[in-house]
């Protein structure tokens, strides 16, 4: 932890990288591929019927149906007092958004399905590839067998099966689905995460020597922060074993010096003060409330003072400008991720004042940092008093 | 969950089975399974098509071809974006259906609506 030695400066020796317009060589080195041509058209099927559904549902057209056919069944827009179970049972009273439902999750089961038969069905050569990586640079990677996990982490976030602890292969799994299918085309090289890592802001006095992903995933955030600040010392933390394991393996393939450590982000085995950033992307929604505060508390620690928190989520109750929806069709899409998208403690999240929890743990917070260009949306920074 | 074939190390934790897979949005289990297995089949023909794609492209190239040649091809960007435009063209043709507008057409047919000209072909005078 102590081979880095600080920068005055890291922000001089940025790489700028522009996410809208890799470099060739990096598109080579970030893409993906199954190593058979069938996995591979799986999942161009999903990109593609994905897509469709979600243009359809967009159409301003269909907007216009649907507002028009539960004005006419006694529900206007605007704001409602029905819970989220009966919003979603008055969608479904319409046959085609029934429909619809039932392909939104049928692709979406495709996609895993067919990922992880691509990886089962090699298995051997699939482990004995991280095996050969587990020991090797560079960077390093901590795997704890016998860490006590919470119920909250074992479940199956995304209806992904064995969610992210429980399938061997959960980190290669999520990085090609995700990717190849449910991206849509967005991030095909890891454009979305080169956009997260070159948009983080800077401490006040610009020094970045070390930075943290929390719930890092297959590690692309944390990879992208390497190739931003090529002298910080850059970690990634997750619970998920298969996840670190997986995210070392992508890292020493890319030639990237980054950490890995299978931790729980409410208790990290960090020095106080010891970063200089931390980032998350969507990782607080899939935790519970318990949780929520403690890792909030613990990012608060492990910052140096004037150090920065990059927080890029759903919104939730507490945000000025951009609260949950309380209109049917919204409260309906929300019940429709919590419950179907099996994302357990998605409600949770969006009906508590995340802000609030990060101010009572001392951070001063701004809720408009700059979006991902993406999905537009802002991110919230907590900043450590210095 | 697909088995392995391995004895490997896996570092994978027990993990809480959800429900995810029990739910039934059409009211029959059976018409959900049915729209499962049919958007299944759509993904193995596309799969299908794509292979074929990936022959005739080869065997444009040259009379005589390796399979190891089919699983490392790589179309060029022309290629991708004709395939997606084709893929696209396909999931519309197949499955638009699936979401296509009803109504209680049980009443008596409505005489009364004006009748359609049939396209007119291209040239045709109007």
């Amino acid at each position: 932890m102590n081979r880095i030695t600080a920068l005055r400066n890291a922000a001089e020796s940025e790489v700028r990288i522009d996410p809208t317009r890799l470099p060739a060589e990096l598109k080579a080195r970030h893409g993906v591929r199954f190593p058979g041509l069938d996995a591979n058209s799986h999942q161009d099927f999903a990109r593609g019927f994905k897509s469709w559904l979600s243009a359809d549902w967009q159409k301003p057209e269909a907007l216009k149906t649907r507002e028009l056919a539960l004005t006419a069944r006694g529900f206007p827009p605007g704001a409602t007092t029905l819970d989220y179970v009966e919003c979603f049972a008055v969608l479904m009273q319409d046959p085609v958004f029934a429909a619809r439902t039932r392909l939104q999750w049928s692709i979406h089961d495709f996609m895993w399905d067919r990922a992880m038969r691509a990886f089962h069905l090699e298995s051997d050569a699939f482990l004995r590839a991280m095996e050969e990586t587990d020991r090797s640079g560079p960077g390093t990677l901590t795997l704890r067998p016998d860490i006590a996990m919470p119920d909250y982490v074992r479940h199956e976030i995304h209806r992904q099966p064995g969610g992210f602890v429980g399938d061997p292969f959960a980190g290669w799994v999520y990085h090609y689905a995700l990717t190849l299918a449910h991206y849509g085309g967005r991030s095909d090289h890891d454009e979305i995460f080169f956009q997260i890592a070159q948009s983080h802001p800077l401490p006040a006095d610009g020094k970045v020597s070390r930075i943290l992903d929390i719930g890092c995933g297959p590690g692309q955030c944390t990879t992208a922060f390497r190739q931003r600040f090529p002298r910080a010392e850059v970690w990634g933390l997750d619970i998920g074993g298969p996840m670190v394991r997986y995210a070392h393996h992508r890292a020493v393939k890319l030639g990237i010096e980054v950490h890995f450590t299978q931790d729980l982000a409410e208790s990290m085995p960090f020095p106080d003060g010891h970063f200089d950033l931390v980032s998350d992307y969507i990782v607080f929604h899939e935790t519970n409330r318990d949780a929520m505060r403690k890792i909030v508390k613990e990012v608060y620690r492990v910052l140096r003072p004037g150090g920065v928190f990059g927080h890029l989520d759903a919104f939730t109750a507490g945000h000025p400008t951009r609260p949950p929806p309380d209109d049917l069709q919204g409260k309906a899409m929300l019940w429709n991720i919590y419950r179907n998208n099996y994302e357990p403690f998605y409600l949770d999240y969006s009906e508590l004042d995340f802000p609030s929890i990060l101010r009572e743990a001392g951070f001063q917070v701004d809720l408009e940092g700059p979006p991902v260009l993406w999905n537009g949306r802002p991110r919230t920074l907590a900043t450590k008093p210095p | 969950m697909t088995p392995s074939n391995s004895e490997r190390p896996t570092h994978a934790a027990e993990f809480i089975k959800g429900d995810w897979d029990k739910s039934v949005f059409l009211g029959n289990p059976q018409v959900d399974n049915l729209m499962t297995a049919l958007l299944g089949l759509g993904g193995e023909y596309w799969a299908l098509q794509r292979r074929l794609m990936v022959v005739e492209k080869l065997l444009a190239a040259r009379c005589g071809i390796e399979p190891a040649e089919i699983e490392s091809y790589q179309p060029s960007e022309d290629d991708q974006r004709l395939w997606e435009r084709k893929r696209d063209d396909f999931i519309e043709r197949v499955f638009s259906v699936l979401v296509r507008a009803t109504d209680e057409v049980s009443g008596p047919i409505d005489t009364t609506n004006p009748a359609r000209r049939p396209p007119r072909a291209a040239g045709e005078p109007a």
